[in-house]
C-alpha cells in the first residue's frame, strides 16, 4: 500500500474510533517535510495532522511509561498509539513489566519498510532542501524535492536498526494498516556485526570501547530516549544514594555509565535504535 | 590482524555504537535462554525469573 | 606533567604486581560460612582475597563486578549457596542467570573474563572453599595485575585500531 494511502487509512481509522479515545499519539510533519515529529491529538478535528512516512522513526511507546498515566481509567477511555514493528516490541516489553496496561491502549500497527536515517541522508546530500516527499520503493529510497527526484539505495540511507530488522510487522495491535511485509534479512544474519566484532583481539576491543566511550559526554540523551529506561529520577547514574557515578569526566565513569545502561536493558532491549 | 571497526557498519559517522552493547546482550540471551525481548506479552523477561532445572550454567 | 603522572602509574603498576587484590562477594549464609569454616579448620589460604559479605547472591548486581574490574580490581569472585539450597529459596537462581550473562558479556567489552568467576560453596565445605580460592588466586597471579581503565592506551593497540585496510 502506498504511503499516502496508509496515512489516509490511519486518519480514518482513528476518526472511526475516536469516541473511545482520549488521546492519540502519532507523527506529524515537522518544521519541514524532511522531518517528522511526535504529535499528541486530543481533538478529532486535529486528526488530519497525522502522517505516516519513512521519516517517522521515533519510537512513541516511551511516552506511555514515562510521561502519561497508562493505567486503566474509570471512564474506560483509551490511548491511541501508532506503532511500527520495532515500536510494538517496546510496547510488549512495557506490558510484560506492568508499566502499561494492554486494555488502556488502542494500538494501530503499521508494517514498516524501514525508516530513513536523516543523518545518513544529509551526509550523502548535504544540500537537500525543499523536500516534498520521502518514500521507500522496493530497494530504493525516493526523495522528491521541488526541483528533482532523487533515488538512493536503501543500504545507504536507512537507519541501521532497519537494515537488520526482523520484525517489520507489529507483533501486537488492534488494527493493522496495510499488509504484513517480509523482513529484509534472515534470522542468522541478525547478529553478524557482533559476531564480526567478536573475532577481533580482546585488547583491541577494549581499546575500541575506550576510544568510543571517551567521546561520550554523558548527556544521558540515550537513556532519556530509551523507552525501557523507566527509572527516571531514580536512575543510578544520577542518584547520590546509592552513588555509582561521580561528576568526574573520566573514561571510567563514561564506561561504567554505558555498562549500567547496557546491563539494565539485558533481556529487555528490543533494539528499537533510540 | 586488521581490526574490524564496527562503526563502519551503517552510521552517519560519529555516533557511539552503543547499540552494539545491547545487540551483544540480546545475542547472549538468545543463545543462553532462547529468549527474544518484546515478542510475547505473556512471557516473563528472563532476568526477572528463573528455572531451577537449568543445568550447565 | 602527564608524563610524570604516567610514570607514577606505571610505577605503582609494578609495585602492585606483588600485591594482587581479589574482591570476593560472598553470601552470608553459605560461602561466608564456608570461608569461616576454612579459617576455623586452619586451612592455608592465599591472602589476596578481600571479602565483601552480601546477604544473598541475589543481591549481586553484575555492575558490582564490572565496576570492580573497571576500577582495577585484579579479580572478582562471587560465591553463594548451591542452587536450590538458597537461604531465601531462590536468590541464587536469579543470580545464576545474571552471572552467566555477565561472564559471556565481559569479553565483548574487552575485559578478560577469567578475572571473574562465580561458584557455589556451602557453609560446611571448608575444604572446597580452600580449593576454590587457591585455584582462582593462582589464575589471577598468572594473569597478572589488572590495570583497570585509565586514560592511557598503549600506542601499539591504538594504532592497530586504525590500520583497518
Amino acid at each position: 500500500m502506498p504511503m499516502d494511502e496508509k496515512t489516509k487509512t490511519l486518519q480514518e481509522d482513528f476518526e472511526k474510533n475516536f469516541a473511545d479515545l482520549e488521546l492519540v499519539i502519532g507523527w506529524e510533519t515537522g518544521f519541514d517535510r524532511l522531518h517528522a515529529t511526535p504529535v499528541f491529538i486530543r481533538q478529532p478535528s486535529e486528526l488530519g495532522k497525522l502522517v505516516w512516512n519513512p521519516l517517522c522513526s521515533q519510537n512513541l511507546s516511551g511516552y506511555l511509561a514515562k510521561n502519561l498515566d497508562a493505567s486503566i481509567q474509570e471512564d474506560g477511555k483509551k490511548i491511541g498509539i501508532c506503532v511500527k514493528g520495532c515500536d510494538s516490541r517496546s510496547l510488549v516489553a512495557l506490558i510484560q513489566e506492568n508499566f502499561i496496561d494492554r486494555d488502556r491502549l488502542y494500538i494501530v500497527g503499521i508494517p514498516c519498510e524501514g525508516t530513513v536515517d536523516l543523518r545518513r541522508l544529509m551526509h550523502l546530500k548535504p544540500s537537500l532542501e525543499n523536500v516534498r516527499k520521502v518514500d521507500i520503493e522496493g530497494d530504493e529510497a525516493v526523495v522528491e524535492t521541488d526541483q528533482e527526484t532523487l533515488r538512493f539505495p536503501i543500504e545507504n540511507v536507512l537507519a541501521r536498526k532497519c537494515l537488520r530488522c526482523l520484525y517489520p510487522n507489529p507483533v501486537i495491535y488492534d488494527t493493522m494498516i496495510g499488509t504484513p511485509l517480509k523482513p529484509r534479512i534472515s534470522e542468522d544474519k541478525l547478529y553478524s556485526a557482533v559476531e564480526k566484532f567478536d573475532t577481533s583481539d580482546r585488547k583491541q576491543r577494549l581499546a575500541f570501547w575506550k576510544t568510543e566511550f571517551n567521546r561520550c559526554i554523558r548527556c544521558y540523551a540515550c537513556r532519556n530516549a530509551c523507552p525501557l529506561c523507566v527509572c527516571q529520577d531514580n536512575c543510578i547514574a544520577e542518584s547520590r544514594k546509592p552513588k555509582w557515578l561521580t561528576q568526574r569526566d573520566g573514561i571510567r565513569e563514561k564506561f561504567l555509565f554505558h555498562m549500567i545502561h547496557g546491563l539494565h536493558l539485558a533481556g529487555r532491549c528490543t533494539e528499537c535504535g533510540e | 590482524m586488521a581490526f574490524i571497526w564496527p562503526a563502519a557498519v551503517p552510521n552517519a559517522g560519529n555516533e557511539i555504537p552503543t547499540m552494539l552493547i545491547k545487540e551483544k546482550m540480546n545475542q547472549i540471551l538468545k543463545d543462553m535462554l532462547d529468549y527474544e525481548a518484546g515478542i510475547d506479552a505473556e512471557a516473563k523477561p528472563p532476568l526477572l525469573t528463573f528455572d531451577p532445572g537449568e543445568t550447565g550454567i | 606533567m602527564n608524563k610524570k603522572r604516567d610514570m607514577m602509574i606505571s610505577e605503582t603498576g609494578t609495585q602492585r604486581e606483588k600485591e594482587i587484590k581479589i574482591i570476593g562477594f560472598l553470601c552470608n549464609w553459605c560461602s561466608y560460612g564456608g570461608a569461616d569454616t576454612a579459617g576455623v579448620c586452619r586451612f592455608k589460604q592465599p591472602t589476596d582475597l578481600r571479602i565483601i559479605r552480601i546477604p544473598c547472591t541475589g543481591r549481586m548486581d553484575p555492575l558490582f563486578v564490572v565496576k570492580s574490574l573497571i576500577y582495577g580490581a585484579d579479580g572478582v569472585l562471587v560465591s553463594g549457596c548451591h542452587p536450590k539450597d538458597c537461604h531465601y529459596a531462590v536468590g541464587n537462581l536469579y543470580a545464576r542467570r545474571r552471572m552467566e550473562l555477565l561472564k559471556r558479556f565481559l569479553p565483548f567489552i574487552g575485559i578478560d573474563t577469567n578475572r571473574f568467576r562465580y561458584t557455589w560453596v556451602s557453609a560446611s565445605e571448608g575444604q572446597l572453599w580452600q580449593q576454590v580460592v587457591t585455584e582462582f588466586s593462582e589464575e589471577i597471579h598468572r594473569l597478572g595485575p589488572n590495570a583497570g581503565l585509565n586514560e592511557k592506551m598503549d600506542a601499539e593497540t591504538a594504532l592497530s585500531l586504525f590500520n583497518t585496510k
